[in-house]
């Protein structure tokens, strides 16, 4: 006995292959009958990328944005991947609505398939109920802030709290709001599609295709044909062809694209997909007053308007001649969806300040992704991915305490940038102490007391910066020009003012290890006392404000900046 | 059979399942506040999501201003339309929601749109040179202003 034959006494697959695909196709195979097929494909497309997404992806309000980050930047092919998934659920949006439009234009609603159709509205819930509960689970800011204002829209109807807890999960979004939506995205959704499908199909094989009106029933008996393998050829030529044009339009776009993780302490110009931009324009179009009345009234005006179609229009004449009214008002409502669809994102790219919004949104996603794959994202979740940039704590630091007096045009202290305790910088203080980078702009600069500039030839001047820059601990110091420096400085006006050795106090500040990390780690600590500016110091203490550790990075900083130049300050932040 | 499955999956209705430390969060430098209002994060000292215990956590923002008087008054820039992120338009001197439009003035009071009530204030503590600022999560949605 065969292989073949031997498999078929045990599982009959040859006559389930026949049942399968020997059904025929009343009237004949037909490009027109192709949709309702790219829609399972595309659904079976999505079951697969899904699974494969899930492969890498993590549901956690800690994980999800950095597990998602490594997926699309480092994991191989990871963006294609998830951009077929992202773009393959606008395409069953599509699929979807042009076969219902087909129905629609055709009466495939009508008797006996109501039920079909009913559970085409259905999958269209399902689909969109997919698309909103993936929207969230990269945990980026577009899918956040667009989740908030869905919500928002639920929690403003009478007892819309509870559902808002229910949906979200608690009182505010975070681990459980994402394992919910996780569960229902690849769980609890894909099930029920699964059984709508399963029953969808088999009302298929009991009513057979919808024939193009105005056909007699003895020229469709006549040209009928057997489902395989003529129609299953214009099947898979369809499929082939969606399958090619999700693959060239993600590969176009580069994928689905990955904003900056959530950040509710972030601004965000949060916007709705592409299929909920109707909507959003036309919430935006009507009174305030009825703007959530709108909102929540106008999809189930449009769903309950599908679900009731087959029991309004209940005539068995097909033709969509004589059913003008029906084809004219769909034709507007598309129209209008179109229209305002059209319209919302005219008037984003006709606003600047959306635009400029946009472009730091990119921004800070190129840069969240860039830390994300060269440091990796730090256990405490998505933004703190930001905390892995070089110098992150003393940058901050920064900024908050020091950047005022020592940072453009208002600082009243020596501006300190990329150079600080360079040579340049040095020999720039030598010549004018009290020039405006360096003391102008305090008491003491213009003070008698003011530190007189150094008298010296030019080489006499490198000789002293030499020396000065040698305190800071440098290793490319020339040690024979330190000590012509140590000889200048120790016979001549120098001295009268700076011990450069020790902790001695003088009555200008002890130069030991001046600009080392010891010495500006306790300069930052207290200039005030005597070693430093004793009296004259006009620099709060920030021994009380900042730890040791926070003193030590801020050093680690001002010694960094050194050597840098402001494109390797501009590089630090790309 | 049906209850016990409905009341597992209805658990967290009613419950706070993220919370962060109660203390007022220190926001920024009493000399940084001006007449016009300053955008700051507000980065809770810790915060509690269901089973995880995080540090450092943003939960939002607040627009911070100084009066001629030398109040200091703090506003969520959650927006209590329907929670997008305010911002504030420095020529018009008001605040503006990017999603739907609403207008508040500088005092947080609703100008239009479709928010029904004002901007959410924020309660401010002065502590030496340090603004304090206690973070709530209103309700989005209603003229009421309640805890969520």
């Amino acid at each position: 006995m065969s292989m073949r034959g031997w498999l078929d006494d045990r599982t009959g697959y040859r006559r389930a292959w026949r049942v399968a695909l020997e059904q025929p196709v009343l009237g004949g195979a037909s490009f027109a009958y192709v949709m309702g097929s790219v829609v399972v494909f595309l659904l079976a497309l999505q079951a697969t990328t899904g699974a494969l997404l899930s492969f890498y992806y993590s549901p956690s309000a800690t994980d999800a944005w950095a597990s998602v980050a490594y997926l699309e930047d480092e994991v191989t092919l990871g963006w294609f991947i998830r951009g077929l998934h992202h773009h393959g659920a606008s395409a069953l949006v599509i699929a979807l609505g042009l076969h219902m439009l087909q129905v629609i234009v055709w009466g495939g609603y009508k008797k006996p398939r109501e039920m079909s159709w009913w559970l085409g509205v259905l999958l269209l819930l399902l689909i969109l109920a997919f698309a909103l509960t993936g929207d969230l689970l990269p945990w980026d800011q577009g899918g956040y802030w667009a989740s908030k204002v869905r919500i928002g829209y639920v929690a403003a109807t009478p007892g819309g709290a509870q559902v808002q807890a229910g949906v979200q999960a608690g009182n505010d979004f975070g681990n459980l709001t994402l394992t919910r939506f996780h569960a229902l995205h690849v769980l609890v959704l894909p099930a029920v599609t699964l059984a709508l499908v399963a029953v969808r199909m088999l009302l298929h094989r009991k009513h057979g295709v919808t024939t193009r009106w105005g056909r007699g029933a003895a020229e469709l008996t006549r040209a009928t044909q057997p489902y395989w393998p003529h129609q299953a050829f214009r099947d898979a030529i369809s499929m082939a062809l969606a399958l090619a044009a999700l693959i060239a339009w993600t590969v176009h776009t580069g994928g689905a694209g990955l904003g900056a993780p959530a950040d509710p302490s972030a601004s965000f110009d949060a916007r709705p997909a592409w299929f909920e931009r109707s909507l959003f324009q036309l919430v935006r179009m009507v009174p305030s007053s009825v703007e959530a009345l709108v909102a929540l009234l106008a999809p189930l005006v449009g769903g309950g308007a599908l679900i009731m179609l087959p029991l309004i229009d209940r005539g068995p004449d097909r033709s969509p001649r004589r059913r003008a009214w029906l084809i004219a008002l769909v034709a507007a409502g598309v129209g209008g969806i179109a229209a305002l669809t059209v319209m919302s994102y005219r008037a984003d790219a006709a606003d600047p300040d959306f635009v400029q919004g946009q472009a730091a949104s990119a921004k800070l996603a190129r840069r969240a992704r860039a830390l994300a794959k060269e440091h990796g994202v730090p256990a405490a979740g998505g933004t703190a991915v930001y905390t892995t940039a070089p110098f992150y704590r003393a940058r901050t630091l920064w900024a908050a305490s020091c950047a005022g007096c020592h940072e453009g045009d208002e600082r009243k202290g020596p501006a300190i940038g990329p150079g600080y305790n360079g040579r340049a910088w040095i020999r720039g203080f030598l010549q004018a102490p009290s020039g405006d980078a360096y003391f102008g702009r305090t008491k003491l600069g213009k003070s008698d007391e003011a530190m007189p500039v150094a008298e010296a030839t030019p080489a006499e001047l490198d000789d002293l910066v030499e020396l000065i820059y040698a305190e800071t601990g440098a290793a490319d110091v020339d040690p024979a020009r330190v000590a012509r420096g140590a000889a200048l400085f120790d016979n001549g006006p120098c001295a009268d003012c700076h011990e450069r050795t020790g902790v001695e106090p003088s009555s200008g500040p002890n130069l030991a290890g001046r600009g080392s990390i010891a010495h500006l780690t306790a300069l930052v600590a207290d200039a005030g006392v005597a070693r430093f500016f004793g009296a004259h110091d006009e620099m709060p203490r920030f021994a009380d404000e900042l730890g040791p550790a926070d003193l030590r990075m801020l050093a680690e900083w001002l010694i960094w900046l050194r050597d840098a130049t402001p494109d390797d300050l501009q590089r630090l932040d790309p | 059979m049906l209850l016990p499955a409905a009341r597992y999956v209805l658990y967290p209705i009613g419950r706070r399942t993220v919370t962060a430390a109660a203390e007022p969060i220190d926001a920024i430098a009493l000399d940084a506040l001006g007449p016009i209002p300053t955008r700051v994060p507000l980065i809770a000292r810790s915060v509690r999501d269901a089973w995880s215990a995080t540090v450092d956590v943003p939960l939002g923002a607040a627009w911070v201003r100084r009066d001629a008087q030398g109040q200091v008054h703090a506003l969520s820039a959650v927006c209590p339309h329907l929670g997008c992120a305010i911002g504030f338009d420095g020529g018009a001197g008001e605040y503006r929601c990017p999603c739907h439009e609403s207008a508040f003035a500088a005092s947080g009071d609703r100008l239009r749109g479709p928010s029904e009530r004002g901007l959410d204030p924020l309660a401010t503590v002065v502590e030496g040179d340090r603004v304090k600022i206690t973070w709530v999560r209103y309700r989005v949605g209603g003229a009421a202003r309640e805890p969520s």
